[in-house]
């Protein structure tokens, strides 16, 4: 283990070379592919998200046409039953009572005849007796002359001068069974009966819709404290959007913007045509975009996870390729230091395999060379201390010493060609001669 | 091996940032459960807005404020607190910051104003007339720390006149006791002075300081042989709407035969012909949003005061007793009839 960690400390800075190179490179390639892939499943996304949004947002546009259609239907019916011409202020009373009592959102019923006179009027409140001072301001409210009206007409959005409440009047032709104009009958509706329906509306899990008027007012959301205060929202993009085409089928496109709540979001409208208000939606960015984020992290992390198993990889490659040179090299060193027997394991690719391969063959031939010479060295060493020890030899019995040998020892063993006193130096000189290597 | 050691030492750092960082919000957590709940302190002139309070807190509960959880209620009534000041500087009452006061109609409403005034304690009325009272500057902007559900009492009151004239037509002369000085008071006068004129009818006029005043008064009307009043019509304030008050009155019409147009629905059952009020229950849910806005932290004072709806309330039974038939289209209009 220690071996395999001083191999790793070793092989570091190649490997972590590797190990970078690989993840680096592979950070950039999944980052590069990644990033198309998910421009353009966002682009995709957001046209689905377009789409749905204006699915929502028409559905939600439906529940407030039905709601004031409701009320339109309920006043023409009442209107096609009751025979104006027969019909007393008394029968004409109990109808409209009759009708306050079925709408809670109606406050005042007013019907009126050809010359624009009361001949009935009930109310929720207060008496009509007492004459309200809007009683006057009714006929303007309406774009057609009171007796031009040939279907359900509803006038602009007006605040309740007490309550500071939005209301419309909706007014329908009373005719005759031959469908002569005779009276008119008129209704005051109080549109905050419609904020509990656009405040149930469901737009996403997070999202909500609000009306506004041709005006860019707010007339129906959930926080009704800014409708009561009037509130005018023109400056939000689709608002604006309303604001400049009306008649226009459908908003273009979803926008990204900061919402009526304050909050980043994505939104929409519709227009409801009839009356002229337009149904706006808003779903928070984090919700309208939660799949396209999901994908992006999903992404992110198999970037993650794939630039690691890279690095791995790359650390593993590096491993293979350093360990082998980082043995050879320190294989060098040791027997640079005198450890003339290390061989080295033939391991990894195969040109490194050959190197160590060499490396040992070669590391064997020196070896041998060395020991070669060393046993030389040796014999040359054991020639050198015979030799010395004949040269004493010869030189004890020319000084009149014994030797160890006895006298004339040395002329005993003196070679026949040799001449005298030089012999045995000759002899072995003519012996190394013939060793190779020596002159 | 340098390599592990050093990868260890920055995950330890890691992980100590991350300790850190949920030591932080542990502790920002901490403080803001410390804070503890909201303390909502109820305000009420009498028990008999306490169904207001109920429908604040059933609505409040659907909006995620749990009682004893994120909002305590102390209610509290003018009616057992020392009267002089009831409300005001060191008295048995004085608000605290951090706290909402919610206050029951006008009386409580306008007490309630005056102990908030100087403080940054909010106030939010439940079935206040604003008209006369000086609670706030306008509906749309009431200005100062305060919001709250209006009670349409000038509305209401020329409905009630109107209503008891369609019922029984034949009547000329109509008892109106009132409380002197209550703020709602005024405006109804100015609604009912006119329109009784207009119907050809006499208003009975009879200023009472408190309820002995009352008693009095029905008591000198018992002994004479005509009491003066073919009907008597309730206004609104504290002291012809408090229980005693009813009691004095539905016994004085009932012996003498009389026509009561009441309002609420608990006057209707016990001997009125008819009724025209709001039901308590759903003005208080009414006020519930506001509340939430509040806690929210957004200014009382820029949030509108709200309007309730009306709904007619009609005993056939006693009319029937009385002789009295009540007209179709009042009927059609009804929201409870008592058979």
């Amino acid at each position: 283990m220690s071996a395999l960690i001083r191999k790793m400390e070793a092989g570091r800075n190649l490997g972590h070379l590797f190990m970078i190179a690989f993840f680096s490179s592979s950070i950039v390639v999944l980052l590069v592919s990644s990033s198309l892939q998910l421009t353009a499943y966002f682009r995709s996304e957001k046209r689905v998200l377009y789409n749905n949004q204006q699915v929502i947002a028409e559905g939600a546009s439906s529940a407030v046409v039905g709601f004031i259609q409701e009320k339109c239907q309920e006043l023409a019916t009442a209107a096609w039953l009751t025979d104006p011409e027969t019909t007393s202020r008394e029968e004409w009373l109990l109808v409209l009572q009759s009708l306050l009592g079925l709408q809670p959102s109606f406050r005042r019923l007013a019907v009126r005849d050809e010359r624009f006179q009361i001949v009935a009027a009930a109310s929720r409140y207060a008496p009509p007796g007492l004459g309200h001072p809007e009683d006057l301001q009714e006929a303007a409210r309406f774009s057609k002359p009171h007796d031009a009206v040939s279907c359900p007409e509803i006038s602009d959005v007006y605040m309740d001068p007490v309550t500071s409440e939005p209301l419309v009047s909706i007014r329908v032709p009373v005719v005759n069974a031959l469908r002569e104009f005779k009276n008119t009958l008129t209704a005051e509706l109080n549109l905050k009966f419609m904020w509990d329906l656009v405040d149930q509306l469901k737009v996403g899990k997070t999202g909500y819709a609000y009306v506004v008027n041709h005006q860019g007012q707010v007339i129906a959301f959930g926080d009704t404290a800014r409708v009561l205060k009037g509130e005018n929202v023109a400056h939000l993009p689709p608002v604006r959007e309303f604001l400049q085409d009306p008649n226009a089928q459908r908003s273009q496109r979803a926008q990204l913007y900061r919402g009526i709540a304050g909050g980043l979001v994505v939104g929409t409208y519709v227009p409801l045509r009839t009356p002229n208000w337009a149904i706006v939606t808003e779903l928070p960015w984090m919700e309208a975009f939660r799949e396209v984020i999901e994908a992006t992290g999903i992404s992110l992390a198999i970037i993650v996870l794939m630039a690691f198993l890279a690095a791995l990889l790359g650390l593993g490659i590096s491993r293979r390729l350093t360990v082998p040179l980082v043995t050879l090299k320190e294989t060098a060193m040791r027997i640079a230091g005198g450890e003339r027997e290390l061989q080295i394991e033939v391991d990894g690719p195969e040109e490194l395999a050959q190197l160590a391969a060499a490396f040992n063959s070669m590391s064997s031939q020196l070896q041998r060379s060395l020991k070669e010479l060393e046993g030389q060295f040796e014999e040359i060493k054991s020639a050198r201390v015979h030799s010395e020890r004949a040269r004493n030899d010869c030189a004890w019995p020319r000084r009149g010493a014994a030797t160890p040998f006895g006298t004339g020892t040395c002329w005993n063993k003196r070679p026949i060609s040799a001449p005298h006193g030089t012999r045995c130096s000759v002899t072995n000189r003519t012996r190394f001669l013939t060793k190779p290597g020596f002159r | 091996m340098t390599f592990t050691r050093g990868s260890r030492v920055t995950v330890g750092k890691r992980l100590s940032f991350i300790v850190l960082l949920g030591l932080v919000a542990w502790s920002v957590g901490g403080c803001r459960d410390a804070r503890g709940p909201r303390r909502i302190l109820v305000l009420g002139s009498t028990a008999a807005f306490e169904p207001i309070f109920h429908g604040l807190k059933a609505q409040l509960e659907v909006l995620g404020y749990r009682e004893g959880v994120h909002v305590i209620y102390d209610l509290k009534y003018l009616e057992k607190c020392p009267s002089d000041p009831p409300v005001s500087e060191g008295g048995w009452f004085s608000a605290r910051d951090g706290e909402l006061i919610f206050a029951l109609a006008t009386e409580a409403s306008m007490a309630a104003k005056k102990a908030a005034e100087g403080t940054s304690v909010p106030v939010v009325f439940a079935y206040a007339g604003i008209e006369g009272s000086n609670l706030v500057n306008s509906v749309r902007e009431p200005g100062g720390n305060i919001t709250g559900v209006r009670f349409p009492g000038p509305e209401q009151i020329g409905k009630r006149m109107e209503l008891l004239h369609r019922i029984a037509p034949h009547i000329r002369r109509v008892w109106i006791g009132y409380q002197k000085g209550y703020p709602n008071t005024e405006p109804a006068l100015a609604i009912l002075r006119p329109l009784s004129k207009s119907l050809n009818i006499q208003l009975i006029e009879v200023p009472l300081g408190n309820l002995k005043d009352l008693e009095v008064d029905l008591s000198e009307r018992d002994q004479l042989a005509d009491c003066g009043m073919e009907a008597m019509l309730l206004m609104p304030d504290s002291t012809i709407h408090s229980p005693e008050g009813w009691r004095l009155i539905g016994g004085f019409a009932d012996r003498h035969k009389l026509v009561v147009a009441g309002s609420f629905l608990s006057n209707v059952r016990e001997g009125a012909v008819f009724g025209n009020a709001n039901d308590l229950f759903k003005v208080g849910k009414m006020a519930a949003p506001l509340v939430a806005k509040i806690f929210e932290g957004i200014p009382a004072g820029t949030i509108p005061v709200v309007t309730p709806e009306q709904d007619i309330y009609i005993n056939v039974k006693r009319a029937r007793e009385l002789g009295l038939t009540v007209p179709e289209g009042l009927l059609r209009q009804a929201t409870v009839i008592i058979r």
